[in-house]
């Protein structure tokens, strides 16, 4: 119930969002800011209530996972619109929201069963917890540097590309370290308490580090080829691919510790 | 010797390596790691099961196709990080370390990630209650209670191994083995790999011999063959246990239900016990606290990276 409230809700800050591309001079910003934070409080609501439920984090199977993923996109929207500097331009905030909603869309279809049941005996670690919820913390950031790069790729004004450049550059390199240690460090470490080794070649490990390699990639080269712009922006929108690919694809196409097969 | 230098500590190999180990290691995830020659001649095609496997791309992250870019990124990381080091030393540029303790933690990880392939071990050894294994110069280990949780769909809940080390002189040590918390003895590591149970049956003959037969077990009796099939609970007599085997005496398959204390012409089933047998994995890994260090040092790395770049972000600090 609190779920599809923040669901609802989505669409109606996207009207918002459209309007004020209609009307510039709209006084939308705190409207905007109002629903962020509200449908970003609706689903950490319903987060903790699902984790009361099942007497751990709700991070244990992929309709919690799309849920966090989510909940992680509206918390930077909303944490962002509050801050003491410019705000994101309002095309980003509607590409996070967009993305949001998709993914909640998502976690509605038989892909995710929904069903309430507590964790099997090799979920039951609070390294789950830091390992999944820092990852998605970080796929978060990676989906807003998606929209972004996007946004670059499709303006003309030099501008606006510079400005979707600068702030697809500052998402990633807060979201890398996020995501490397979410993914890569505690994910190892939980490895070694559960399955014996902290590393193990597993499709999932396997995509979570090219991942990472991905915008590790994405870093050095804007460190040489600053000017290059649509290549650093193609980059970015590959990293989320395979960001996507190894929340989705490893599970439900490749076979592993991760698999779902 | 300086341009050399410049060479090996160049992003833009970097760039290339990077690219290319994440190329490969994701097309090798599309590949079955680990299989049988057999295996990857029967999935594939002729032609690409004969570059498979010359190029060993079934056990690809142990092959030359790996380890060579992974070898030239090691002398690359190397450099660059030296490069990196005395040149912010050299000029006057805002201090930045996450970076360099990344770059180092990443080459004590590719370091002792290939020692492991060699210096690393494993085994699974299933054992029931009262049962132990001794350790390779090491203490026994016996298993003194076994127990299989579920929820009330069925779903394991939980299943745990209480465990008993009896090392020299007699000193023991009690533990309680869980999924995720294994139990450390020295360089060797037990985890909770595995549960089931097996049954067995209990049967008499006529003569009044007594013999045990395990599940899936078959035994001859006069001209038949029977096979000890399945346990079915609540099914016997005042909701007890019966045992379903199967007989064969040439013109077809019977099944046969049991419960206990009673029995065939043949023989009569007297009792069908289920023990539990716990698997447990054990490693020996002498590098695991380096592993771990070193893993710390590269979070600590990338937390230090992150501040610092929120602290640009902010404009606190120049970039």
């Amino acid at each position: 119930m609190i779920i599809t409230a923040a669901f609802i809700l989505q669409p109606v800050l996207l009207a918002v969002l459209v309007f004020r591309f209609f009307r510039p001079k709209a006084r939308t910003a705190g409207p905007v800011r109002f629903l962020l934070t509200l449908s970003a409080l609706l689903l950490l609501t319903g987060f903790v209530h699902r984790s009361i439920l099942i007497r751990f984090a709700a991070l244990t199977n992929t309709y919690e996972a799309l849920v966090f993923f989510s909940l992680g996109i509206l918390l930077i929207l909303a944490v962002s619109s509050w801050m003491k500097r410019p705000p994101l331009p309002p095309a980003v905030v509607f590409g996070g929201v967009l993305l949001s909603l998709l993914l909640l869309a998502l976690s509605s279809s038989p892909i995710a069963p929904s069903e309430v049941r507590p964790p099997v005996p090799a979920l039951q670690s609070h390294w789950l917890v830091l390992h999944v919820a820092l990852s998605f913390l970080g796929e978060a950031f990676f989906a807003l540097a998606f929209v972004s790069s996007v946004l670059y790729l499709v303006s003309r004004k030099e501008e606006k590309r510079n400005e979707m450049d600068r702030l697809t550059y500052r998402v990633i390199a807060v979201g890398y370290p996020v995501y490397t240690i979410g993914a890569l460090v505690f994910g190892a470490v939980w490895a070694s308490c559960a399955w014996g080794r902290f590393w193990s070649w597993d499709p999932k490990e396997t995509w979570a580090l090219v991942t990472v390699l991905v915008y590790t990639v994405y870093l050095h080269a804007r460190l040489i080829f600053r000017k290059k712009g649509k290549a650093l922006a193609w980059i970015s929108v590959i990293g989320f691919a395979f960001t996507l690919f190894t929340f989705f694809g490893v599970n439900f196409l490749l076979a592993g510790l991760h698999s779902y097969r | 010797m300086n341009r050399i230098f410049g060479v090996l500590g160049s992003i833009k190999p970097a760039l290339v390596l990077i690219t290319l180990l994440l190329l490969l290691s994701a097309l090798a995830t599309l590949i079955p790691q680990d299989a049988t020659e057999e295996v990857c001649r029967a999935r594939y095609s002729a032609p690409l099961a004969g570059i498979i496997l010359s190029l060993h791309l079934y056990r690809f992250f142990r092959s030359a196709v790996f380890l060579v870019p992974l070898g030239l990124f090691f002398i690359n990381l190397c450099a660059c990080s030296l490069r990196r080091v005395i040149r912010r030393a050299a000029a006057d540029v805002p201090r930045r370390y996450g970076p360099d303790i990344i770059h180092l933690s990443l080459l004590l990880l590719i370091i002792l990630g290939v020692l492991s392939l060699f210096l690393t071990s494993r085994g699974v050894v299933s054992l029931g209650r009262g049962e132990s294994f001794i350790l390779p110069g090491g203490p026994e280990v016996q298993v003194t209670d076994a127990r299989y949780l579920t929820y009330e769909d069925g779903r394991p809940k939980d299943w745990f191994t209480a465990l008993r080390v009896v090392g020299e002189e007699g000193y023991r040590k009690e533990h309680t083995l869980e999924v995720n918390k294994p139990l450390s003895l020295g360089v060797y590591r037990i985890y909770q790999y595995d549960f089931s149970q097996e049954a067995e049956a209990v049967l008499k003959n006529a003569e009044g011999f007594e013999g045990t037969v395990r599940l899936g077990e078959g035994f001859r009796v006069g001209d038949g063959v029977y096979r000890f099939l399945a346990v079915e609970e609540g099914e016997g007599g005042e909701g007890g246990r019966a045992a379903v085997f199967s007989l064969d005496r040439g013109s077809g398959l019977e099944v046969v239900k049991l419960s206990e204390g009673l029995g065939t012409p043949d023989f009569r089933l007297e009792e069908i016990p289920v023990y539990s047998r716990t698997g447990l994995l054990v490693t020996r890994n002498p590098l695991f606290p380096f592993i771990l260090i070193a893993l710390l040092i590269f979070a600590a790395g990338m937390t230090l990276t992150f501040f610092q770049k929120i602290r640009d972000i902010e404009g606190v600090s120049p970039q």
